[in-house]
């Protein structure tokens, strides 16, 4: 008898679809699994056998050939277990034929025939494409999410049967669990420090990457966690993605299952390449590149990360995107967020009385210059807040005010242009981004000057142009162009490292 | 016959490097071994005898054993007419006490400097000299007041002497070389095709092009922390006048004062704020007597080149905002500092900034804004 079940695996943030044969024949009683399974789905053979026999279904004394379609595919993990034990179900004829068609199943199997949860149910479940699909109880919710039919709760494996029978009810999902009020750090918490403030603005209204430069306790942590609060909720195809970029990590999901903020990431300057852009030889699992897309990365040490680590940053930041290839497979994983980076401004990063040479220095800012820092749009240095900001200053603007006008200016940048200004093409900036004759003089003057490079004035103007957005005027005058020139200052002394 | 074919004198210059090449030379050595000798008789002393008496051995610690048979050694594996072509190739010149040219300033200077290696043009010595030196880890404001000097002084027609290093030092020769006026003379702490820092590699050649690069030590000798107090013995005795810029409490720039103290040049040294570390040195110096510079004016009129007072400059008409942040710079800042100072808002200042730097009254050092040296007056 033979049986076709639908379920998914998983590669990279996305699923793809699985057909579970199970073949049952007379011949010496024996169990083989076939189609490129992984270790762990190799061993869905005992876990299948204990769980039919735990919760008293038959288990058949003859030969068993179970084949996973399409057999190219590389199949990982235990999220297959439930479809071959329906499919072995069905084969014995102890579950209608009918009853499954069209049905995708993705679960693990407990021994005593309970059904887990397993990882990546979002991106799984999107690929099933069926009309109906049975999941893990606990994750219900985030696959209603992204089903396109009615997802059914499944507790043990003799549940599902007797549900697919009809001896029973599929078991009503609870409710999700209230949402706890979440805590979003608020902007109003950051007194004085205007600059920093603007620039954090800036980076959410145009999606610029944004480094911040200064001594331990200026608040470089506080003011990149903030970031994540003036973007605007992400839309549905963004929070899906991000969902199951999560899912796909085995990240906990919010109880609704869908995120609709922003993600915010902030590794440790210990990260691996791996862990930054994603990798592993079975799953390609996200990295946090992947991770923050929709959302903030943030680097907090930038010079403590390792050189190849930030080389790795370099073609996420230029394309959105992160390609990991292996032998076996390779998969393309979004990965657009704003950077926000931060820096001491010297490797002893001391309170009073810096102790380094001046050959130090040099050497620790070359590690923070080239091709990445020339993604950043804006470069701004964080002083300590003033005593009389901290102790008597008013509360600063909070998030809700700012997230108003970063939304609007947002709308304004696709609505002109079909993209944030960040994204800009120099080659547009005169179209979408005129400059009045003052802001040109001032420009003009920089140039001369010599502080300003051909490259580093289009990102001027990129950044002028989000800041009259945010102004909701059409043409770049001189405020901001003064500014956006601000906002990208040269962010270390030069006092100290260069003669 | 021709000069290059290796005549009696090039012989002579030959073994001055030679000499200037045995290992563990010193200053002292390298006068006694020349003490009313010519460099081919030194050297063949050096190849018969190892150490000539007369010259001490036990001055320094001698953990590699016997420096004779060293000397030996070293006599009969250098060549000094391969030497000498060496330098010649290099463009070096080798100025022998009593034997070439030499800068007579130097005679009384402990321990000698019989033996100097020049790249450049030995007229840029005609000029009258004022050194600047001062802390390699100076501080914006210090780096404009150096390169400043730099330019009045060239313009003026008085060369700059300088060690080339980070900071005050090479700010001071931008400023020379951009004036265009006498050019300058750098005196070095090793090898003059070695150059360091290695990022001033570009300043380096072009004090050579137009001035002077002296140094005593023959080509490939990497610098040494010992070396630069011996440099700056040379560099003091070569200015008539030493102008410490900016120092901390101890430094390099403070021993070349001494020394010109001891030579008899005159010492003047630029006031700073008390609370800038970078000023300390300067600061006590004026405390001990030295001449307070507050312009270049003071350093020409030190020089007895000009007299009397400089003409205060011209008042600007600076809106009331512009004034009170340029009041409130004190000893510069960030954008969010002269913020919550002025009291004013992020825009407000921003523009008084770019207001003033068009004026050249401000400029940007890194995140911090600071007065520039024009700025003053007022």
């Amino acid at each position: 008898m033979l049986a076709i079940v639908r379920s998914a695996t998983l590669l990279g943030a996305d699923g793809s679809p699985v057909t579970v044969e199970v073949h049952v024949s007379s011949g010496l009683p024996g169990f083989t699994i076939v189609g490129l399974p992984d270790e762990a789905c190799r061993e869905a053979r005992d876990r299948v056998r204990a769980a039919l026999l735990s919760s008293e279904l038959p288990w058949p004394q003859q030969r068993v050939t179970v084949n996973l379609a399409p057999s190219g595919v590389r199949k990982a993990g235990s999220g297959l277990d439930l479809a071959i034990a329906v499919g072995l179900l069905v084969a014995q004829e102890k579950i209608d034929r009918a009853d499954v068609e069209g049905v995708g199943f993705v679960g693990e199997l407990g021994l005593d025939g309970s059904v887990r949860p397993v990882t990546g149910v979002v991106p799984l479940v999107a690929a099933l494409g069926a009309r109906a699909c049975v999941v893990p109880a606990a994750s219900v919710h985030e696959a209603m999410a992204v089903a396109r039919g009615p997802v059914w709760a499944a507790r043990t494996l003799a549940g599902v049967a007797a549900a697919l029978r009809g001896d029973q009810q599929w078991p009503v999902p609870e409710p999700p669990p209230p949402s706890p009020p979440v805590v979003v750090p608020d902007l109003a918490d950051v007194r004085g420090q205007p600059l920093a403030r603007l620039a954090v603005e800036v980076a959410a209204a145009g999606d610029h990457h944004l480094l911040l430069v200064g001594p331990p306790g200026a608040g470089k942590t506080m003011l990149a966690q903030r970031l994540p609060g003036v973007l605007p909720p992400l839309g549905r195809e963004a929070a899906i993605r991000a969902t199951s970029i999560h899912s796909a990590a085995g990240l906990p999901l919010p109880p609704g299952g869908l995120m609709t903020r922003p993600p915010l990431r902030a590794p440790h300057h210990s990260a691996s390449l791996v862990a930054m852009v994603g990798g592993g030889s079975a799953l390609l699992r996200p990295g946090e590149v992947s991770l923050s897309d929709g959302g903030v990365l943030f680097l907090d040490e930038l010079g403590e990360f390792a050189p190849a680590v930030l080389d790795g940053l370099r073609q996420p930041l230029e394309e959105g995107v992160v390609r990991i290839t292996r032998a076996r497979a390779s998969v393309t994983l979004p990965a657009r967020f704003v950077l926000v980076a931060a820096s001491n401004v010297c490797p002893c990063g001391p309170a009073g009385a810096c102790v380094c040479s001046p050959v130090e220095l040099a050497r620790y800012r070359r590690r923070l210059s080239g091709p990445l820092l020339d993604r950043i749009d804006l470069r701004v240095p964080v002083s300590r807040p003033e005593i009389d900001d901290l102790l008597t200053g008013p509360p600063g603007e909070p998030s809700v005010v700012v997230a108003e006008r970063v939304a609007r200016a947002r709308a304004v940048a696709i609505e002109r242009q079909g993209c944030l200004n960040a994204a800009l093409a120099g080659n547009r900036l005169d179209e979408v981004a005129p400059v009045s004759s003052a802001a040109i003089s001032v420009l003009r003057r920089q140039l001369e000057r010599g502080r300003l490079s051909g490259r580093g004035l289009h990102r001027v103007r990129r950044v002028a142009r989000t800041l009259a957005d945010l102004h909701g005027v059409d043409t770049v005058d001189v405020d901001m162009v003064r500014a956006a020139l601000v906002l990208r200052a040269d962010v270390f002394d030069r006092a100290r490292a260069a003669a | 016959m021709s000069a290059t074919a290796g005549g009696p004198f090039d012989r002579e210059l030959g073994c001055a490097i030679a000499l200037a090449s045995l290992p563990d030379i010193t200053p002292h050595r390298l006068a006694a071994l020349l003490h009313e000798r010519a460099p081919s008789e030194a050297w063949a002393m050096v190849g018969r005898l190892g150490v000539p008496p007369g010259v001490h051995e036990g001055r320094v610690g001698r953990p590699h054993g016997d420096l004779g048979a060293q000397w030996r050694a070293a006599a009969a594996s250098l060549d000094p007419g391969e030497l000498r072509r060496r330098h010649r190739a290099a463009g070096v010149a080798v100025l022998v006490r009593g034997l070439t040219a030499w800068p007579d300033e130097l005679a009384a200077v402990d321990p000698p400097a019989p033996v100097l290696f020049a790249l450049g043009d030995l007229h840029a010595l005609d000029a009258r000299r004022v050194g600047l030196v001062g802390t390699r880890r100076a501080t914006a404001l210090g780096r404009d007041i150096a390169r400043l000097f730099g330019t009045e002084l060239a313009a003026a027609g008085v060369a700059v002497v300088s060690g080339l290093a980070w900071g005050v030092d090479a700010a001071a020769h931008r400023g020379a070389l951009g004036a265009g006026g006498a050019a300058p003379v750098a005196v070095v702490g090793c090898g003059l095709d070695v150059p360091y820092p290695k990022a001033n590699a570009e300043l380096w050649q072009a004090v050579a092009g137009v001035g002077l690069v002296l140094g005593e030590h023959p080509l490939g000798v990497r610098p040494h922390p010992h070396h630069f107090p011996l440099r700056n013995r040379i560099l003091a005795a070569l200015s008539e006048l030493i102008v410490v810029v900016e120092s901390h409490a101890r430094g390099g720039a403070l021993i070349t004062a001494d020394v010109a103290l001891a030579l008899g040049r005159g010492v003047g040294a630029v006031p700073g704020s008390l609370r800038n570390p970078a000023a300390a040195g300067a600061n006590a110096l004026l405390r001990d007597g030295a001449i307070p510079i507050i312009d270049g004016r003071d350093i020409l009129v030190a020089l007895g080149l000009v007299s009397g007072r400089a003409e205060p400059g011209e008042p600007v008409g600076l809106e009331p905002f512009e004034q009170l942040v340029l009041d409130e710079m004190g000893d510069g800042g960030t954008v969010d500092q002269l913020v919550a100072r002025t009291n004013g808002r992020l825009d407000q200042v921003v523009a008084a900034l770019d207001e003033l730097d068009e004026r050249g009254l401000v400029a940007p050092d890194g995140p911090h804004w600071t007065r520039t040296v024009r700025s003053k007056a007022w």
